[in-house]
């Protein structure tokens, strides 16, 4: 083996690379071989140096946070994309054009139309705010601000869910989030953007909180879930 | 793109990954600001080509390639000389290494010095080996060149590195 292979393996054999029997074979030769020995010291000692010269430098205090408040919990402005939007309005004409031609020219005569159907409403109306204390460090206990459909008071609900915002949904200044309790349940936590606040709803069923009760919201995208694991969803408040 | 799974693991790499990507490009500038700035270009570029991660390398070599395109494009902006210069670093604490006693700080920062001044190709399989511990195949794998080369890049570094000490304890 000539003194370039041996140089080859030195550099491995520093750096722990070496195979077995390469490296039986370097150690044989190390004995016999002065200049390869001074290589090895050689380039052991620069090795040593180096390391010597390391120097743990400490990352900033909460850099992963400003991160992360810049990645998965960054507010982004919606991008209007013209060419769904054209499409939309399109498809909304076609539509519109067939619904016209088959009213003109298929539907009955006015004289044998019948009367419109009511249609079943389903609303839920605030009549009274009787929001309580708001303390730091201890959940916020809202109260049932009015008198829901019975049917679905009595309904049983097997999780607590959240009914608003959905996913994807826009929000103005002023909204509530709304939480469906299971039966027992009597507290959730919320997340908003990774901040979790305890709510308590000593008396209801269905928990409304108010967006003044929440972790202060700007304009822009916003992440909400229930406690932690269960799902994120995206909304976006328009300012 | 964005689900909980999707944002739950690239939490979990801004967490873990920070403090090392942040010390691998202050290695490479030796600017304590500027790696503050570089290491969020890095994991913000990440984010936005979270998609593109195809999983064929660990999630830290392809964070850690982008970290080095980020450090060689403001490099090439800054121009080489600019970054290189010394400045007050805050916070150091030495690693306790037997060897610490053979040089002073004076010559830490030297010595630093000299393996900012190494050519990139150099510099970059030097730190990736003694800095960082990685094995010749995680260096092959990162800067996506053969194992050969990395042992030979090693072997040439380090003899480029000890000439330039030796200029630096001639003078």
């Amino acid at each position: 083996m000539t003194h370039k292979k041996y140089v080859k393996l030195i550099q491995e054999y520093i750096d722990g690379e070496i195979s077995r029997a390469n490296k039986r074979e370097l150690e044989e030769h190390l004995k016999t071989c002065t200049e390869c020995r001074k290589k090895l010291e050689d380039i052991k000692s620069t090795v040593e140096i180096l390391r010597s010269s390391r120097q743990e430098v400490k990352t900033p205090e909460s850099l992963d946070n400003e991160i992360l408040n810049k990645t998965i919990y960054r507010k982004v402005k919606p991008v209007f994309n013209w060419k769904l939007a054209a499409a939309g309005i399109a498809a909304l004409l076609i539509l519109g054009i067939l619904i016209f031609t088959y009213v003109k020219i298929l539907s009955p005569p006015t004289s044998m139309k019948k009367a419109p159907q009511d249609i079943e409403k389903i609303i839920l109306t605030h009549k009274d705010s009787t929001e309580k204390k708001t303390e730091k460090d201890k959940p916020v206990e809202i109260q049932r601000k009015d008198k829901i459909e019975k049917d679905i008071i009595d309904q049983k609900f097997e999780e607590t869910r959240l009914v608003f915002p959905e996913e994807g949904s826009v929000v103005g200044d002023s909204f509530d989030v709304v939480v469906i309790l299971r039966k027992d349940e009597k507290e959730i936590e919320l997340n908003i953007d990774g901040e979790v606040k305890k709510y308590r709803a000593p008396d209801s069923k269905i928990l409304f909180i108010e967006s003044r009760n929440l972790p202060f919201l700007d304009r822009g995208m916003h992440y909400i879930s229930l406690g932690k694991g269960r799902s994120n969803l995206m909304f976006y408040k328009e300012g | 793109m964005e689900n909980e799974e999707t944002r739950e693991k690239f939490a979990k790499a801004v967490r873990e990954y920070t403090p090392r990507i942040f010390k691998m490009i202050y290695n490479m500038t030796g600017n304590y600001e500027k790696t503050r700035d570089l290491t969020q270009d890095v994991f913000l570029k990440a984010w936005e080509a979270y998609d593109d991660f195809r999983g064929e390398s660990s999630l830290y070599t392809w964070i850690y390639r982008i970290a080095l395109n980020r450090v060689y494009q403001y490099r090439r902006k800054k121009g080489r000389k600019d970054i290189i210069s010394i400045e007050k670093i805050p916070d150091i604490e030495s690693e306790s290494n037997p060897e610490e006693n053979i040089i002073n700080d004076f010559e830490k920062k030297e010595i630093k010095q000299k393996i900012k001044e190494l050519p990139d190709i150099y510099q970059n399989v030097i730190i990736l080996r003694y800095f960082e511990n990685f094995s010749y195949s995680q260096i092959s794998r990162t800067l996506e060149i053969p194992v050969g080369t990395v042992r030979s890049r090693l072997h040439r570094g380090l003899k480029i590195f000890k000439s330039s000490l030796r200029s630096m304890y001639d003078t």
